[in-house]
């Protein structure tokens, strides 16, 4: 004759498995966001980092005729080093290009070494803080000029007073 | 229902091993990191290009301005006392002579010394000066007196590079200034950095005793005898570097034959007087010292050869020549020139033990 089953005992036995499972399940996922952590390395950085170099690249590249003579953005950098009148052609050249290229509807910003010139979508009351990642150019006098480029900067939380 | 409890409990804790595990290697080289680093050693190589064709721009520009102030002739600097022009006038009030007018016994002698056959050459060794100047400013190390140039009509110079740019797209980006004030700290951790490149050839370029631009090459045994040398110049609160080490049968060739920009074949047509200045490779190892991978042209790291005093000069001597464990120096140094040392049983090597001196001709 079959041994009955006592249905409170299964009951129990059932009760206590089921907590079992939850409680591993608990522990399981605690232990997995504890130990299994994200990586530090972000591919929108990454990628707006080489962006801004190419795009540092293409603006450099760009041709322009400085009194008559071909040249590119570049060499106007290089030329304004020496002639303070070239600068005010070469602030607004830039602005232009970024306005044109990157749109005004966003803030881009370029770095000639400390020297910040900004597109017409930065905020006037704004502060913004030059690249990081600078693309390397010659001067005449044998020198290096850093030049860094960023669009779609954010500024900083403190603004310039008016 | 226990079976189950114990079944997942099975399955989850095979899962947390699996994604553990596989977590690991993660963290270090996530999932597009190489595919970035390929773009990113791209866009490095990109922007050093455009450098070095900026640079090329100014420095004809430069190199033209320069060839007219010097009346069309390039003055080749062997040191800090000797200049060669290859001009027979020479020059009157600082300028060079193009047209002599002597009186002998005869009368008058005219003598035209203004060569415009080597004009190009001249030009070139200008322009060629100036693009280092350029180059060795750029943060990357791009090296030096790598191309061969030809110069078309209407002042267009084509140039044609020996080596290629080299970027390490998986080398860990550290802070140069970090890894080279480490390396010189500790130079028997120069030696990791180092690779033998073919038979006993080590090469060492982009270490912290190779000189920016330079491509450094030395046998086993001499690259050994050099960090031994760093290891005194750090005791003595310096350091060393080495700007010509090796120099293969084809690279000493084009010095000999014209194809570098100084252009000794042009400017010492005479292979006797050419001799004066550059080692004929015919004659292998013998004359040529470089050759055999022994000999070091050095001088005191941060200093270039028209910076080094005559102190400077004393000092890395004694550094270069101290002495071994056998007692031995470790370098001899060749009597006219005070940046060029020989180690390890090279000719002259063995005949300064002879002699026991560390100077010799």
């Amino acid at each position: 004759m079959a041994k009955r089953k006592n249905k409170k005992g299964m009951g129990l036995t059932d009760f206590f498995s089921i907590l079992a499972i939850a409680l591993i399940l608990v522990v399981m996922y605690s232990l997995l966001k504890i130990f299994v952590g994200q990586s530090t390395f972000e591919l929108k950085g990454e990628s707006s980092r080489v962006e801004n170099i190419i795009s540092t690249i293409g603006i450099l590249r760009t041709p322009i005729n400085i009194d008559g003579i071909d040249a590119n953005i570049a060499e106007l950098i290089a030329v304004s080093e020496f002639d303070s009148s070239k600068r005010t052609l070469l602030e607004k050249n830039l602005i232009e290009l970024m306005d044109n290229s990157f749109g005004t509807s966003r803030c881009s910003v370029i770095c000639i070494d400390e020297n910040k010139i900004e597109s017409s979508g930065c905020g006037t009351f704004q502060i913004y803080e030059c690249p990081l990642d600078a693309v390397v150019i010659s001067s005449y006098d044998k020198n290096i000029i850093r030049v860094a480029f960023a669009y779609d900067v954010k500024p900083l939380s403190p603004v310039r007073i008016p | 229902m226990p079976l189950l409890a114990l079944l997942t409990l099975i399955i989850l804790i095979s899962l947390f091993i699996v994604l553990y595990e596989k977590n690991a290697p993660f963290r270090d080289n996530p999932i597009g990191k190489r595919q970035f680093d390929l773009l990113k050693t791209y866009t490095k190589a990109e922007a050093a290009l455009f450098y070095i064709d900026q640079s090329a721009k100014y420095s004809l520009q430069q190199a033209v301005y320069d060839l007219a102030q010097n009346g069309g002739v390039s003055e080749l600097e062997f040191n800090d006392f000797e200049t060669f022009s290859g001009s027979d006038c020479g020059s009157f009030n600082g300028a060079y002579v193009w047209y002599e007018l002597r009186k002998d016994k005869t009368g008058y002698v005219e003598n035209s010394c203004f060569d415009e056959n080597i004009l190009n050459t001249h030009l070139i060794y200008y322009f060629n000066t100036n693009l280092n100047d350029y180059l060795q400013l750029h943060p990357h190390n791009i090296p030096l007196n790598n191309y061969q140039y030809d110069v078309k009509d209407n002042l267009e110079i084509i140039a044609k590079a020996h080596e290629p740019l080299k970027f390490s797209i998986l080398k860990i980006e550290i802070n140069e200034e970090i890894r080279t004030n480490r390396l010189l700290k500790e130079p028997a951790k120069i030696v990791a950095e180092a690779a033998t490149i073919q038979g006993n050839l080590k090469e060492f370029t982009s270490t912290p005793i190779c000189a920016k631009g330079s491509r450094c090459i030395l046998t086993d045994e001499s690259f050994n005898q050099l960090i031994k040398a760093q290891e005194k110049a750090k005791q003595k609160g310096v350091s060393l570097e080495v700007y010509s080490s090796y120099r293969s049968q084809s690279k000493q060739e084009a010095l000999w034959f014209g194809k570098t920009p100084e252009n000794y074949a042009a400017r010492y047509v005479d292979e006797n007087i050419r001799r004066k200045y550059v080692c004929d490779p015919r004659n292998g190892e013998k004359s040529c010292p470089h050759m055999s991978g022994k000999v070091v042209d050095i001088r005191l790291r941060g200093k270039t050869t028209r910076t080094m005093m005559s102190s400077d000069w004393r000092l890395l001597h004694e550094i270069m020549t101290s002495k071994d464990e056998d007692n031995n120096p470790l370098w001899v140094r060749y009597a006219n020139e005070p940046w060029h040392f020989e180690c390890c049983n090279t000719p002259r090597y063995e005949r300064a033990m002879r002699q026991g001196v560390t100077v010799i001709v």
